[in-house]
């Protein structure tokens, strides 16, 4: 009985991980002269993996699993179609990129991808190869009065396992502009956080070290500066998207693939302290 | 030796809000005298090109101590228990300048508020910031990420228009190609995007030339012909550019000259002595002298600097026309010149200053001499020094390198520069040019001590009347000097250099290229011509000029 499949792919792979990119490139024309066995072939169709809508002008790469080294490259047509000739029978690693869309390899799934046998009763033709668009997280960081903050510190966190622990790591940092806006580009689908970090622009500190107040024994301690608007020495709490100080209750944001996601986060400020740290004094060895 | 350290911090302790008290609508302030009466003193900060309420602005009065508050909603400001008197207020917000800002360290006439009964409530104005925003795309029109993004500015520097680079934000676009430059003052700027070099070579061309973009110019193919973008108070203005993608050119050549085993630091400048933005390095060999690396076709010029513990110790520099590779670039780095000093007072007055009787005089500088390169890539030298052993010590330039240079000469001192030559060279008037291989030649200064004196009154419709008053003096090379004059409209200026001056008094100077005589023939009709001799004396009544906001 002829096998009942309509898409003879061996699945492999697991431990090939997806996520190096390979070293070095070969053309088309190169890889015609390799053997005078090959004859066989993989096309496909390159498609955003969240629309279905083929992909012009993507990079397509295969390569052998036996010699990942030597890697084939190609462009998607206008409808999105690839297609590799004349290759030895054997598995291959499918794989691409385009602009706004990361490498990927076919059927990727976290760390581990799909090879894809090639030779004589095996069906290599008429893939997908389903690229996903990098999203975006963007917002706006506003003060207590509604005003844009500018140059805030924002920071993008994100939350994900590694080492087989859940960790919270910071992605990347960025300012905001005078409309108070901020953009983080280019990120993969994941789970995020915004936080933001900045003072009040008006605050009046002015807190004065005096060296003969009694606060602490043995050394100086502090006084009120000039300022006499007490209600102005204040400060902004680290404050997550939307508006949330405690870090254990900040909401993850859920971006899913080619999302433009939105977090705005709103500071409100709250009283200043004035802590004083005292160094022990050391005395440098004489030379 | 023992060191005590002592840090603050601000941190926070509660939870509780604290802004809603930030906007009450007056601050009582602690007066000195509690038994003297006191008054409110009360107002509305506005924006100065709409008139509209600015509400959180911060208002400030320094009486006795400083005393600070937010604008309310309305815009609307008090503070009370202020004793008769005369305060001064400062307002700022961000995204807005204050009049104090806006002036640039130019002098100013204080309008100090006379605090009293029946005092008129105060109208404080902000003048809103000018932004510059747009988008740079490819000649396919796709956006172009990652792209240096820079702002000229054409600010006035003691009366002249200096072209530095300004505005806030990030620098360059993001990934949409867009870019947004704020906190820019009312003025003129000119826009340039790039050059840059591609991050990664195209895929299966690693051994080509990196791929990139060239510099663009707003309006314009270069910095000589971009157009000028004016931005008033408040004005957005959207300025898009487009960039073409290039495979960038090789140069390579050889620095000839500098001494072995010393680092050399090769630099792209633009012509008008602009740094390259970053991305396009250029590498050299230490061993050899030879550099290579990728630019995109434009003018530039190549500067190679022997880098020694205090200035460079040799420069070389070459301009370069780019449309095609370029090999054999010779560098030749010469040494850098000192340039001694010789300074001679003649003093005219009875009473001197104690340098004659000095028994040190040679250690004393009389002069700070400091050199501006001339639209090129030199280096600004900011003063003079002290050089040589105690017993004969002279004042000198060091680390001069090859080029023109304008001079100016500050008098450490209650005297004038008479005049400042090098060989035939009058520095008043000419650059100073240093040679390759220069051997040193003095400058030589003549200080003198016979000051004149200008008294007058500023008059606006014949009352007198606050103002700044300008002394420019009509022999080139002399810098012109600036008085503000606060009460009464009256002046004196005691150390005028004898010569002839044109003098006028305006409300205010903040823009103004006082020190272009061209930039000022449009003020002549109000000009008063002067003309003093060594220690004499003169008068005249100014008709105030009035530039309005």
């Amino acid at each position: 009985m002829r096998p009942s499949i309509t898409r003879t792919l061996v699945l492999l792979t697991a431990i090939l991980p997806a996520a190096a990119a390979p070293q070095s490139t070969s053309n088309q024309s190169t890889e015609n002269q390799a053997s005078a066995q090959t004859q066989f072939r993989i096309s496909g169709t390159v498609v955003d993996g969240v629309s279905g809508v083929p992909l012009a002008r993507a990079s397509v790469f295969i390569s052998s699993t036996s010699d990942r080294s030597r890697r084939i490259t190609t462009s998607s047509a206008a409808d999105g179609r690839f297609l590799f000739t004349d290759l030895a029978p054997g598995k291959y690693m499918l794989s691409g990129s385009a602009k706004g869309y990361p490498y990927r390899m076919f059927e990727q799934h976290e760390n581990f991808s799909t090879a894809i046998a090639v030779g004589r009763d095996l069906v290599s033709e008429n893939l997908a190869l389903r690229l996903f668009p990098l999203g975006a997280i963007s917002g706006q960081v506003t003060d207590e009065f509604s005003d844009p903050i500018r140059s805030a510190q924002v920071m993008l966190l994100q939350s994900g396992v590694n080492g087989g622990n859940q960790t919270v790591r910071m992605e990347r940092q960025t300012n905001t502009d005078d409309q108070g806006h901020y953009r983080f580009a280019g990120l993969q689908a994941g789970r995020y956080y915004i936080a933001v970090s900045a003072q009040p622009w008006y605050a009046q500190h002015n807190i004065q070290t005096d060296s003969t107040s009694p606060a602490v024994p043995g050394g100086p301690g502090l006084r009120p500066g000039l300022e006499q608007n007490a209600d102005l020495d204040v400060a902004y709490p680290i404050t997550y998207s939307p508006r949330e100080t405690d870090a254990a209750q900040a909401t993850p944001i859920a971006l899913q693939p080619g999302e433009q996601a939105t977090a705005d986060v709103t500071l409100a400020p709250v009283r200043a302290l004035h802590l004083r740290l005292t160094a022990r004094a050391w005395t440098f060895p004489k030379t | 030796m023992s060191i005590r350290l002592l840090w603050l911090f601000s941190i926070l302790i509660s939870p509780i809000p604290a802004y809603r008290q930030l906007l009450a609508r007056q601050f009582q302030v602690n007066p000195p005298n509690p038994n003297a009466p006191t008054f409110a003193l009360q107002g509305t900060v506005v924006n100065s090109v709409t008139g509209e309420p600015v509400h959180a602005a911060l208002v400030q009065i320094h009486f006795p101590r400083q005393n600070s508050m937010l604008t309310a909603a309305d815009g609307k400001f008090r503070f009370e228990g202020i004793p008769q008197s005369q305060v001064n207020l400062t307002v700022r917000k961000p995204g807005f300048f204050s009049e104090q800002e806006l002036r640039q360290g130019a002098p100013y006439v204080d309008s100090p508020i006379q605090v009293g009964p029946e005092m008129p409530p105060v109208i404080l104005k902000l003048v809103p910031e000018g932004v510059i925003y747009g988008r740079v795309t490819g000649s396919d029109g796709e956006p172009i990420n990652n792209l240096p993004v820079r702002l000229l500015y054409g600010a006035i520097m003691e009366g002249e228009r200096n072209w530095q680079p300004r505005g806030e934000g990030a620098g360059q676009t993001n990934d949409e190609g867009d870019f947004r430059l704020f906190g820019l003052m009312p003025g003129i700027y000119h826009l340039q995007a790039g050059p840059r070099a591609s991050p990664m070579p195209p895929p299966g061309r690693a051994t080509d030339p990196p791929q990139g973009y060239g510099a663009a110019y707003y309006g314009g193919s270069d910095t000589a012909s971009a157009a000028p973008i004016e931005i008033a108070p408040g004005k957005q203005i959207r300025a898009d550019l487009s960039v073409k993608s290039e495979l960038f050119h090789q140069i390579s050549g050889l620095v000839v000259g500098a001494p072995k085993e010393m680092p050399v630091n090769i630099q792209l400048f633009t012509p008008d002595g602009q740094t390259v933005p970053v991305g396009i390095r250029i590498r050299t060999n230490p061993q050899n002298g030879a550099f290579m690396g990728y630019v995109p076709s434009g003018s530039y010029v190549l500067k190679a600097t022997v880098q020694g513990k205090n200035g460079p110790l040799g420069v070389g520099s070459q301009p370069l026309t780019v449309t095609g590779d370029l090999a054999g670039i010779r560098l030749d780095v010469g040494p850098t010149a000192i340039i001694p000093i010789a300074t001679e007072l003649r003093t005219t007055h009875d009473v001197q200053p104690n340098i004659q009787s000095d028994p040190r005089q040679n250690e004393r500088q009389l002069v700070n001499v400091q050199l501006t390169p001339q639209g090129t890539v030199l280096r600004y030298i900011r003063g003079s020094t002290i050089e040589g052993p105690p017993e004969n010590r002279s004042l000198a330039i060091r680390n001069v390198e090859p080029g023109a240079y304008k001079v100016r000469i500050r008098p450490l001192g209650p005297w004038y520069v008479e005049s400042a030559r090098r060989g035939p060279a009058n520095l008043l008037t000419d650059d100073l040019t240093i040679d390759a291989g220069d051997l040193g030649a003095p400058i030589e200064i003549v200080l003198r001590d016979d000051f004149a004196a200008l008294t007058g009154t500023i008059l606006s419709k014949g009352h007198p009347t606050p103002g700044i008053v300008i002394f420019a003096p009509d022999s080139k090379g002399q810098t012109p000097i600036l008085l503000p004059v606060r009460t009464e409209g009256k002046f004196e200026q005691r150390d005028l250099q004898p010569g002839e001056y044109r003098v006028f008094a305006f409300d205010r100077i903040d823009g103004l290229e006082y020190a272009n005589p061209e930039a000022m023939r449009s003020f002549s009709a109000a000009a008063q011509l002067v003309r003093l001799a060594p220690n004499g004396q003169a008068m005249v009544n100014l008709e105030l000029q009035t530039r309005g906001e």
